[in-house]
């Protein structure tokens, strides 16, 4: 890579890295696996970076980082185990963490797929097109995980809050 | 739940993302690393790809022509075998690279940096797929989509054919030679705001059982139309080999090469004389019961180390059955410290192990410089049956962790492995320390 281009990648890292690593815990719930799969996402960009086009360079790298997640997932220790089995510890819990901790119980209990369905439908406004070559799946896939997805959600947020609610009462 | 509540839902669960471990410069060298190995690898690979077409070539025309038969007997289990890499001798992928730059002159192949035409099993496993970005000169892009559907003998085509096309009386059916049939559809998508754009399927049933298509779209990111005939994507579909020519699926060969990139990671194979490996097998040998150690039936999963995701680590995965049967898979990972993280050994283990409510964790202290974190997880198998996950980690004194993991395999273990976190621990201890590059 020539040094001019070597440049542009450093902007773009400066510039899009922590977005990326936003859009990877939303799909993970989980910032050193968010950080794990943005770093390797981002070599793997390098390597791409002088035939990309700079127009869709960014929805590039979103794919790779979010195909990384789910190939992991679907190997290795991470399948069986969901991110958090339940609301993590959290040391400096508050009342206005409370809202947090519901999301992301909540988040939890969706499997990695829907999950990443969502962030990228209704977090990246990506189109169902654009969700489906992303996920490497039909659209009609892509359709029949945000369904399931939402409707899981809505069932996990409304027990989980509930369940919060008990126990701080 | 509406869309904006959704987004308000993953707002609340954003807070401020921590400082990254590896900073630019560490991510361009490790870049610099793969553009390096792929060079290597490419001049290799073609090497071996010519080797291995000689070598087909010659047991085709030995057997007086090859081919499938029309009495579509499908082929056998060994020729499409759902284990192992989708296409385990890149004929596939070396098909369609051939088609494309030959029935497509005016296309240029982007494969942005990935193994062009890699392909790889669908969600079910019923079918291996590819994608393609083609740019065209004085046109749209093109993204190319590839797929070889299973095998089903005996099914009527027209039907699987128009299924798998969504066909509303928008569909063509014909006649190619040797019993084979075409579908062909041209229809319009709207993925986006930029309006609706032509999409072209082609898609043509094999005597093999195997229903073989290609379709091209214009690229969601420009609005455009086809700058490609339908003539032209047929061809890449009658390109694509059929199972009698080229096994889908199956083990994956040991001396033939592998259309796979090799994994991210410094220069140079992740245990070079295999010690790493060696010491995993006499750990398993001396602690594990009498456990036999073999290839994890995966796609992507050798046996033997690999760099890691995480920058600064290796990773092996293995097969442990038991005497009486019983498996699991075996992951053995060592990683450099997190540097940006409080460099003492609990801390880095705290950061990996993430101990949660359903987890029962033990930290202790071998040595100065060893501290060991146990962990049983409960969880539950595809079933919804309780199973335990045992992984144990210790430090060593080169500022790096080795980690075990033993799970229950695809469901055929018992519900608590059969090694003890204690003997996890003993095995941990044969991992020689290694060279991370980080």
């Amino acid at each position: 890579m020539r040094p001019a281009q070597e440049a542009e990648f450093r902007e773009f890292v400066a510039a899009r890295r922590e977005a990326l690593l936003r859009t990877a815990y939303l799909v993970c719930g989980d910032w050193h696996r968010a950080e794990d799969a943005v770093q390797t996402s981002l070599v793997k960009l390098y390597g791409a970076w002088n035939r990309a086009r700079s127009p869709t360079i960014e929805a590039y790298a979103r794919k790779i980082v979010v195909r990384t997640l789910i190939d992991e997932g679907r190997k290795g220790w991470f399948r069986r185990e969901r991110s958090f089995a339940a609301p993590p510890r959290e040391p400096h819990a508050n009342p206005g963490n409370e809202d947090r901790l519901v999301a992301l119980a909540a988040l939890a209990a969706l499997p990695t797929r829907q999950r990443a369905a969502l962030v990228l439908r209704f977090w990246e406004d990506l189109s169902v097109e654009e969700t489906a070559r992303a996920l490497r799946c039909s659209t009609g896939t892509v359709k029949s995980q945000t369904a399931r997805g939402l409707a899981t959600l809505r069932q996990q947020f409304q027990s989980t809050r509930a369940g919060v609610q008990g126990v701080r009462t | 739940m509406r869309e904006e509540e959704v987004r308000g839902l993953f707002a609340r669960t954003l807070e401020t993302p921590p400082v990254p471990q590896r900073g630019t410069d560490q991510i361009i060298m490790a870049g610099r690393g793969v553009v390096r190995r792929r060079r290597t690898f490419t001049v290799g690979g073609s090497v071996l790809a010519a080797v291995v077409a000689v070598a087909v070539g010659f047991n085709v025309l030995q057997s007086g022509g090859g081919g499938a038969g029309l009495d579509g007997a499908g082929p056998t289990a060994a020729q499409w075998d759902p284990t192992g890499p989708a296409d385990p001798l890149g004929d596939y992928s070396g098909a369609v690279g051939r088609a494309v730059a030959e029935s497509m002159p005016q296309a240029e192949h982007d494969d942005f940096g990935e193994p062009p035409f890699a392909f790889a099993w669908n969600e079910d496993r019923t079918a291996i797929v590819t994608e393609g970005y083609l740019k065209i000169s004085g046109g749209d892009a093109l993204n190319l989509d590839v797929t070889i559907q299973e095998p089903r003998p005996g099914a009527d085509v027209d039907e699987r054919m128009e299924a798998l096309a969504e066909c509303a009386d928008d569909c063509a059916l014909s006649d190619l030679e040797d019993g084979r049939r075409l579908l062909t559809k041209e229809d319009q998508v709207t993925p986006d705001d930029f309006g609706p754009r032509t999409r072209y399927q082609a898609m043509i049933a094999r005597p093999d059982g195997t229903v073989a298509t290609a379709a091209l779209r214009v690229d969601d990111n420009s609005p455009g139309t086809i700058a490609l005939t339908m003539d032209q994507l047929i061809e890449v579909a009658r390109a694509l080999p059929e199972t009698s020519d080229a096994p889908v699926g199956g083990p994956a060969p040991e001396d033939t090469g592998s259309s796979e990139a090799p994994p991210d990671g410094p220069d140079g194979p992740a245990d070079p004389d295999g010690a790493l490996l060696a010491a995993v097998e006499n750990a398993v040998a001396t602690f594990a019961g009498g456990a036999e150690l073999s290839r994890v039936p995966y796609e992507g999963l050798e046996y033997e180390f690999t760099w890691g995701s995480t920058i600064g680590s290796k990773v092996f995965h293995g097969l442990l059955t038991f005497p009486d049967g019983k498996k699991y898979q075996l992951t053995v990972e060592i990683q450099s410290f997190r540097t940006k993280i409080p460099a003492d050994g609990r801390a880095q283990l705290e950061a990996r192990g993430k101990c949660g409510a359903s987890d029962d964790c033990d930290y202790s202290t071998m040595l100065p410089d060893q501290t060991v974190l146990t962990k049983a997880t409960a969880a539950e198998d595809a079933n919804g049956r309780p199973v335990t996950l045992h992984r144990a980690w210790m430090t060593r004194s080169d500022d790096s962790f080795a980690g075990i993991f033993i799970e229950p395999f695809e469901d055929e273990g018992s519900a608590v492995p059969p090694v003890s976190l204690d003997t996890m621990v003993a095995m941990i201890g044969e991992i020689p320390l290694t060279a991370l590059g980080s």
